[in-house]
């Protein structure tokens, strides 16, 4: 078995399919004689035929191209959202669904889901959707004394791409940050444009209350307030609210922060 | 901001404008041209709360003071409860700032009369203007209208909000002069045709002149009340059917009373909230929607309250046993729509599967019906071994002891459409 290793990045990944047809034949190949993974340190180690593939504007465009031929532009988007659910074997299973593409050019293989690897490609799809849908909806800002609006994120699957031109079409007169606390990298938008941040002062993300606005602290407790107060208790349903706010989110939801 | 003031408003004003059930947020397709926010067309829920229900929209009263008497209602007069009153600042700056934070989708503001209805629909207005006009606020403006306000507020209203309401509450002419004797049923009822009038109108000129605004773009709905006073299912839905056909509303909200005022005309503080009920009136409004049924399908005088053992489509099809068993392969739309357990969608998916294949019960299973209800009322082009031991008599009989012991009634979320 050849291992490859890229740099996590979607263009890294279409930088080893195209290295897989241009130097190892893939084509040729039964697909499990190939394992896709993201680099780590000392990784070099644990593998026997290990390889660490560059990644490279130029090949991978290539690769998109081809794609795009193949399964147009919806089908890339979907390869592109299983792709950021992170998960351990995703790449082996684009690969199987990318070869099967480049194997029967002329069907719409993305909707065999016959194909064990299409099958679990929508399956991941479905998932990333899903968090996405609620990211969009339960991303809290706090504004800062600078005027900025942040938000702190910590979402399973890597979403945070997903949802900025959401938030970018939405928010055009207040400056905001988004972060991903968990792969710590973040967007700021500046009314105009958003760029990609890699860091931001530990010291904000971890004890982002010393560095509220003024009125932030009172519009928190309105909002909190609010939420309780609507609440009709004689009602009250603790599964469903678990299945419908789950846990994993209450972290940065102000209304379930105790007070 | 005198912040302990501020909050004990909101606690009052928040408190009593819950009783309202409708949350949608859905419905607008408002663009942000540099200013704060814009529509949804699918609505977003941005929290829910504890009883499992959505929060979209900053769900307020202006105030809760009251010239009338409505004897349902919290903000009666004759109630002894804590009275406050928003500025329409305050209120303005509520909205942007929980905006401005993503709490929310937008606003969504009731009032109690005070002074007279042009007075206070006039209050509402402004803050809508306000937000609109100031802020350049393009988020959810849902208005609630008075009932009595002058066609010229109305008018006004449309103009700003996305969405208008003005709820019906008691569905009986008798039972409304029973508990609001200020109110008639015109007096609701002349907004909503000021509404369905401008929509029209608004609609008409925009053929003509591209640049016609919209009026209302996300429609009007209203809400009944169930169970505070004595009227059947069957009067609930016709009336709820009547605002359909005639003022186009987008949606009736139903809403179980919660007993919680003592009256010697109302049930009692102890008698529970009619849960059950309510969500199997949800079911029969779809049923009318959706899935082409009339009124008097659902119910008829002989019949007059809907089961709340069963879904009334079930409860329909158990009294259609002649109607049964559905040629699957053959059925068209509106027939596969009647079959238990069918919704919407799986119907959709039945029409486009049984072009390939010879339909079984598997495959309906994969396509999403619900087949331990639906497999006693089709037919496949294979037999049907659910059939085989069903006749006239013991029919309901099967049906139902095969569905009890699949599930217990619950009373959770009231929107599932378990049909
Ligand atoms: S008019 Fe409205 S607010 Fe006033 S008592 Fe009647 S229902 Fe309540």
């Amino acid at each position: 078995m050849i291992t490859l290793a890229y740099d996590q990045s979607f263009a890294g990944f279409l930088t080893v399919i195209f290295e897989l047809y241009q130097r190892f034949d893939a084509g040729k190949q039964l697909t499990n004689c190939f394992n896709i993974v993201k680099y780590r340190k000392h990784q070099d180690d644990l593998f026997e035929n290990f390889f660490l593939i560059t990644t490279d504007a130029d090949k991978s465009s290539r690769v998109e191209k081809k794609l795009m031929q193949l399964l147009g532009s919806q089908g890339i988007k979907q390869l592109i959202w299983a792709f950021l659910s992170e998960d351990k074997k995703i790449e082996n299973c684009l690969f199987s669904v990318i070869r099967y593409a480049i194997d029967n050019p002329k069907q719409d293989v993305l909707k065999n889901f016959a194909h064990p690897d299409v099958l679990q490609l929508a399956k991941w799809v479905k998932s990333v959707r899903r968090e996405r849908h609620r990211m969009i909806a339960f991303v809290r800002f706090e504004k800062m004394d600078s005027d900025v609006f942040l938000a702190r994120i910590e979402p399973d699957f890597n979403v945070l791409p997903l949802i900025i031109k959401h938030f970018k079409s939405r928010y055009k007169n207040q400056k905001w940050i988004i972060y991903d606390m968990r792969r710590q990298y973040g967007v700021f938008s500046d009314m105009q444009i958003t760029y990609p941040i890699e860091s931001i002062d530990d010291q904000i993300l971890r004890n982002s209350k010393k560095y509220f606005s003024a009125e932030e602290i009172n519009y928190q407790a309105l909002w909190k307030d609010y939420f309780n107060s609507v609440n009709i208790k004689e009602r009250n349903n603790p599964k469903l609210h678990i299945k419908q706010l789950p846990r994993r989110y209450w972290k940065y939801l102000t209304e379930k922060l105790p007070v | 901001m005198d912040i302990d003031r501020l909050k004990e408003k909101l606690n009052i004003l928040a408190d009593a404008a819950k009783y309202d059930v409708s949350c949608s947020s859905s419905g607008s397709n408002r663009k942000n041209n540099n200013g704060l926010g814009n529509g949804s067309v699918s609505g977003i829920c941005h929290s829910f709360t504890e009883d499992g229900r959505c929060v979209s929209l900053l769900k307020i009263l202006l105030t809760n003071h009251c010239i009338y008497d409505c004897a349902y209602c919290v903000s009666r007069s004759s109630n002894d409860t804590q009275r406050a009153a928003f500025t329409v600042q305050e209120v303005v700056d509520l909205t942007i700032n929980f905006y401005r934070r993503n709490y929310i989708e937008g606003l969504f503001l009731s009032s109690g009369i005070f002074k007279n209805p042009d007075f206070t629909m006039e209050r509402l207005v402004r803050v809508a203007k306000k937000l609109r006009e100031e802020h350049h606020f393009n988020g959810y403006i849902h208005l609630k209208l008075i009932p009595k306000a002058s066609p010229e507020l109305v008018k006004e209203a449309g103009f700003y909000a996305d969405r208008l309401s003005i709820n019906l509450e008691i569905p009986t002419e008798s039972g409304l002069r029973l508990l609001a004797p200020e109110k008639k049923h015109a007096d609701m009822i002349s907004p909503m045709r000021v509404v369905r009038n401008e929509i029209l109108t608004y609609k008409e000129s925009k053929k003509k002149i591209k640049s016609t605004p919209k009026f209302a773009r996300a429609g009007q709905s209203s809400q009944l009340i169930v169970g505070a006073t004595q009227e059947s299912d069957y009067q609930i839905i016709q009336v709820a059917n009547k605002l359909y056909q005639n003022y186009g509303l987008r949606r009736v909200y139903y809403s179980g009373y919660v007993p919680m005022l003592k009256d010697d005309r109302l049930p009692a503080t102890t008698s529970g909230v009619p849960a059950v009920r309510e969500n199997r009136l949800y079911q029969a409004d779809w049923l009318m929607r959706f899935y082409g049924f009339t009124v008097d399908e659902i119910l008829d005088k002989s019949n007059p309250n809907l089961d709340l053992a069963m879904d009334p489509k079930l409860a329909w099809a158990m009294r259609h046993r002649d109607q049964f068993p559905v040629p699957i392969q053959t059925a068209p739309l509106n027939i596969i729509l009647r079959i238990p357990g069918v919704g919407l969608r799986s119907a959709y998916k039945i029409l486009n599967a049984r072009r390939f294949h010879n339909l079984t019960l598997d495959h309906l299973k994969k396509i999403g019906v619900a087949v331990n209800r639906a497999k006693y009322f089709i037919a496949f082009v294979a037999n049907n071994d659910n059939l085989k031991y069903i006749n006239t008599e013991n029919f309901k009989q099967i049906v139902q002891s095969s569905l009890r012991s699949k599930k217990n009634i619950t009373q959770t979320s009231k929107q599932m459409s378990l049909l």
